[in-house]
């Protein structure tokens, strides 16, 4: 359905290819993962699988990309509408029309297809994908997740065979995640549409794929079944590397799976994993970070928070208190007020009602009181969008007025920019960096001023596994040195990894608030892979269960 | 994809259907010929106030309904600088004093003004009653906006201007999505503790709203063209194109011709209907080239009859009331009753105009 014939693509300005020479067959009714770190070309495939690479966006594409026999070099992307619908990262970015059914029928209107059959179409596709309910709804009001499944019903309608999405659910919570992954398999199955889909978040999508294709930095990749593949990738997800601790085979894929593997082989390990002396460092730090929490005061303390907009309440009376040594995870559904809860917390985002207080720094005082040059040496926040606290031409010259910013010795933030990512060139433009190197320089920035408290809006959301255990390695690090941090996160995975309490919101106030594992391991949609494999026993990572293990042998 | 088997219900009957963008044109037209036609303050305001009610009343909770305000806001601010400017460079007559302000000679090579000096009563009035003809137009421009959705007026522009509709599309979806961005820039700007006052602030945060307007534009153009935009047109011929832009210059000009009543006679009615004519021919074989074809197709019945025939005649019976002679500013007249009623005729829509909730 998909072939790419020795492809070499090279991007205007570019010395290297960023893809090379790549030759695969994608047979029909099948969902191809296309998985590799960021700025390996995952993006790139699927802009030659759309015709985007190279009409859209320039570059000379050697070779051939065929989809359904029609060639790219000869038909345009309005020309391929019939044949591949193209799903993006952000739906509201795509939507022309105000509408969930008016969205529905853009591509039939454009096709010029009969009123009848349009109306058939419509209905057709608001049955299948569930979307019947909101059809005369704003796009604007929905949730992320429906609109991310209107974002596909908007290209099902012109009856594609194929299905090309980028990054469906990064933005989504994992139940919302679910129902579009739902919907996705269900279009494979049922319809025998194929599917070419770019994840980071492996293990939310590595159990539904019939095959994946390993895109490396240099350009080149391998295609091949899933199993096979992922086992040999440096950072798999949860579910394979468990498996590949274990020695299972077939490699697990799915939860199923692995638990099946894992009906008699949990016996060797202990109930808890902090039970045994247990000296590997990431526990370490873990165990450290909670006790130096008793001890030490509180960083933050939040007392009956309120954040309204308009009508609308966001927040409703939220208490917290975070104490040195915490890292707070907030998690809950998509709109559930975390972002809100963040900026109110930080001072700048509005609040209602309710106090914030920093008992550590001199005077206790609200964050909201003091000038925002002066909160975020108290208190910072690293944005949902990272590159909205950049705006010099390269990356020193951000440094360097960091640096004045924060008021710290010149300096201080390119040694932990340093730190973060070891290689990033100095003179590049902060625009061109990857998602991972712009979190990492937004990081260094609101770090130079080394604030006790550190607040992150979504931080993992685009990075790859690589970026993503640096990130991690940074949190850790910090809590252990005294310092708080509160995240809130989609990336259960991550969480797991790093946090050492969690509290969960529904509709602006606080559902549940205790250590991680507690609350990860008792709830059915935030429980990580690893804890849904191995329970009743509560490990949440697969350092943990290496631990574990090691310590027996 | 499976065939369709099972027989779908259409729209239910609580599925109320929008009012013809197009209507609501109309009836704004009207209402803008009506207030251009209208000489005393006191009408400018009642038939404002109509307007703004209906605006009120039929106006939908989308979000792109919102702009509205926006317009009120342009309203105010033509109306707070005029009576600025009366005040700072106003010619005084030596009418009735209000505020006696002392007068503040400029030296000689500014021509001899001289800013403030006493605020004039009648000078005043005159700067209001000046000042409210134009808000109200734009009162009336926002009105339109907020009741028609422009994507659904864009729809029915003639295929020669597809370009230009594309343009304005992309527009006026990006649009509303600066104002959020360049809030989110600037807050963030904040979190850093950098200044965001002072010109060199501005111009930093200015670069970042574009490059994301810019980016969002583009993405919405590509996931456009992915779903099929334009694909089954042929490519217009540049001639019509031009032909098109001409007749909408003519209608144009027309139409002031029409609204400004001291041009010469011949640069109203003939020019519009030249300027209508030519644009009807263009966009018939214009339409030949696109296939296009709609979900939905706004229905011009009964209701968007009356909606515009209110607008319309509003308009109409201010004309023929305008006859008699204009009253001093400072006269306040007692509303003639042809003023009444057209404020009453714009007042229609807010019975039969009412968007589905």
């Amino acid at each position: 359905m998909i072939a790419f014939d020795r492809v070499t693509l090279t991007y205007p300005g570019a010395t290297t290819p960023a893809l090379g020479d790549i030759s695969v067959h994608i047979p029909e009714g099948e969902l191809c993962l296309v998985v590799g770190p960021t700025g390996a070309g995952k993006t790139s495939v699927l802009g030659a699988a759309t015709g985007r690479v190279p009409h859209f966006t320039g570059g000379v594409l050697e070779g051939r990309v065929l989809i359904d026999g029609r060639d790219t070099a000869a038909h345009l992307p309005r020309h391929l509408a019939d044949v591949v619908g193209v799903v993006m990262q952000d739906p509201l970015h795509g939507f022309v029309a105000d509408t969930v059914e008016e969205e529905l029928a853009f591509a039939l209107e454009q096709l010029g297809l009969p009123q009848p059959v349009m109306r058939s179409r419509v209905e057709e596709v608001l049955d299948l994908l569930d979307l019947a309910p909101l059809r005369s709804r704003a796009l604007t009001e929905l949730s992320g997740g429906e609109q991310q499944r209107v974002a596909i019903g908007a290209v099902m309608t012109a009856q594609p065979k194929a299905l090309v999405l980028d990054e469906p659910t990064s933005a989504l919570d994992p139940t919302a995640a679910e129902d579009v992954l739902a919907a996705l398999t269900r279009l494979v199955h049922d319809l025998g549409i194929t599917v070419l889909l770019a994840e980071h978040r492996l293990e939310r999508v590595v159990q539904f794929a019939d095959s994946v294709l390993h895109i490396r930095p240099d350009g080149t990749a391998t295609y091949g079944a899933p199993a096979q593949v992922l086992g040999a990738l440096a950072h798999p997800p949860p579910v394979v590397e468990l498996g590949r601790l274990a020695g299972w085979d077939p490699l697990p894929l799915s939860i199923r799976d692995a638990r099946r593997h894992a009906r008699g082989w949990r016996s060797h390990l202990p109930p808890r994993p902090d039970a045994p002396p247990a000296p590997a460092e990431e526990n370490n730090a873990k165990s450290r970070a909670t006790t130096a929490a008793k001890h030490d005061g509180a960083l933050l303390r939040a007392h009956k928070v309120r954040v309204s907009y308009g009508p609308v309440t966001a927040v409703n009376g939220v208490d917290l208190q975070v104490g040195a040594g915490e890292i707070l995870a907030i998690m809950g559904r998509n709109g559930s007020g975390k972002s809100s809860l963040l900026w109110a917390l930080q001072g700048l985002g509005p609040r209602s009602a309710g106090q914030v207080r920093l008992p550590a720094a001199p005077g206790a005082p609200d964050p909201a009181d003091l000038t925002p040059a002066h909160a975020r040496r108290h208190i910072a926040l690293v944005p949902q969008t990272p590159s909205h606290l950049l705006y010099h031409d390269t990356v020193a010259a951000e440094c360097a007025a960091a640096d004045a910013d924060a008021a710290a010795a010149s300096g201080t933030t390119a040694r932990i920019l340093a730190d973060l990512v070891p290689d990033l060139p100095e003179q590049r433009h902060p625009g061109d960096l990857s998602e991972g190197g712009r979190l990492a320089l937004a990081l260094a920035v609101q770090l130079a001023a080394d604030p006790p408290v550190l607040l992150l809006d979504e931080p993992t959301r685009g990075l790859d596994y690589r970026a993503k255990e640096n990130l991690a390695g940074l949190l850790t690090d910090r809590a252990a040195s005294g310092r708080a941090v509160i995240l809130t996160s989609h990336d259960v995975e991550f969480v797991a990894r790093t946090a050492t309490r969690v509290l969960t919101l529904a509709q602006g106030e606080v559902v549940a608030d205790g250590p991680a594992r507690q609350i990860l391991t008792a709830s059915a949609t935030l429980a990580p892979q690893v804890a849904k494999i191995l329970h009743p026993l509560d490990y949440l990572t697969v350092a943990e269960v290496e631990t574990a293990l090691g310590g027996r042998s | 994809m499976t065939s369709l088997t099972t027989r779908h219900p259409g729209p239910s009957a609580a599925h109320a259907r929008p009012v013809h963008p197009l209507a609501w044109w109309a009836w704004a037209g009207g209402a803008i010929a009506a207030i251009t036609r209208t000489d005393s303050t006191t009408g400018i305001v009642l038939l404002t106030a109509a307007v703004m009610t209906v605006a009120a009343t039929c106006r939908s909770r989308a979000p792109w309904t919102r702009l509205y305000h926006l317009y009120l806001g342009i309203a105010a601010a033509v109306i707070v600088l005029r009576l600025v400017f009366y005040v700072l460079f106003g010619i005084r007559t030596g009418g009735s004093v209000l505020i006696p302000l002392p007068a503040v000679p400029l030296p000689s090579w500014a021509g001899g003004v001289s800013l403030l000096g006493p605020v004039e009563t009648q000078g005043l009035l005159h700067a209001l009653s000046g000042a409210l003809g134009l808000a109200a137009i734009i009162v009336c421009f926002g009105a339109a906006n907020a009741l028609a959705n422009p994507k659904h007026v864009l729809r029915h522009l003639p295929g020669a201007l597809h370009d230009l509709s594309t343009a304005v599309i992309i527009a006026v979806t990006i649009t509303p999505q600066l104002v959020t961005s360049a809030r989110t820039v600037r807050r963030a700007r904040q979190l850093r503790g950098a200044p965001t006052s002072g010109v060199r602030a501005a111009l930093g945060y200015v670069r970042p709203v574009l490059q994301e307007a810019m980016d969002r534009a583009i993405s919405l153009a590509a996931s456009m063209d992915s779903r099929g935009y334009a694909s089954t047109q042929r490519a217009a011929s540049r001639a019509l194109t031009g032909v098109l832009l001409a007749a909408v210059l003519l209608a144009g000009v027309g139409t002031y011709g029409v609204l400004d009543t001291t041009t010469p006679w011949w640069l109203g009615a003939p020019v519009l209907s030249a300027g209508a004519l030519i644009g009807a021919g263009a966009t018939a074989i214009a339409s030949r080239r696109v296939r296009r074809t709609r979900y939905r197709p706004a229905k011009w019945q009964v209701r968007e009859t009356i909606l515009a025939a209110s607008g319309l005649a509003a308009a109409g019976v201010v004309t023929v009331g305008a006859q008699s002679p204009p009253a001093s500013p400072l006269h306040w007249p007692g509303l003639p009753a042809g003023l009444i009623a057209a404020a009453v005729l714009l007042l229609v829509p807010v019975v039969w105009g009412r968007a589905p909730r």
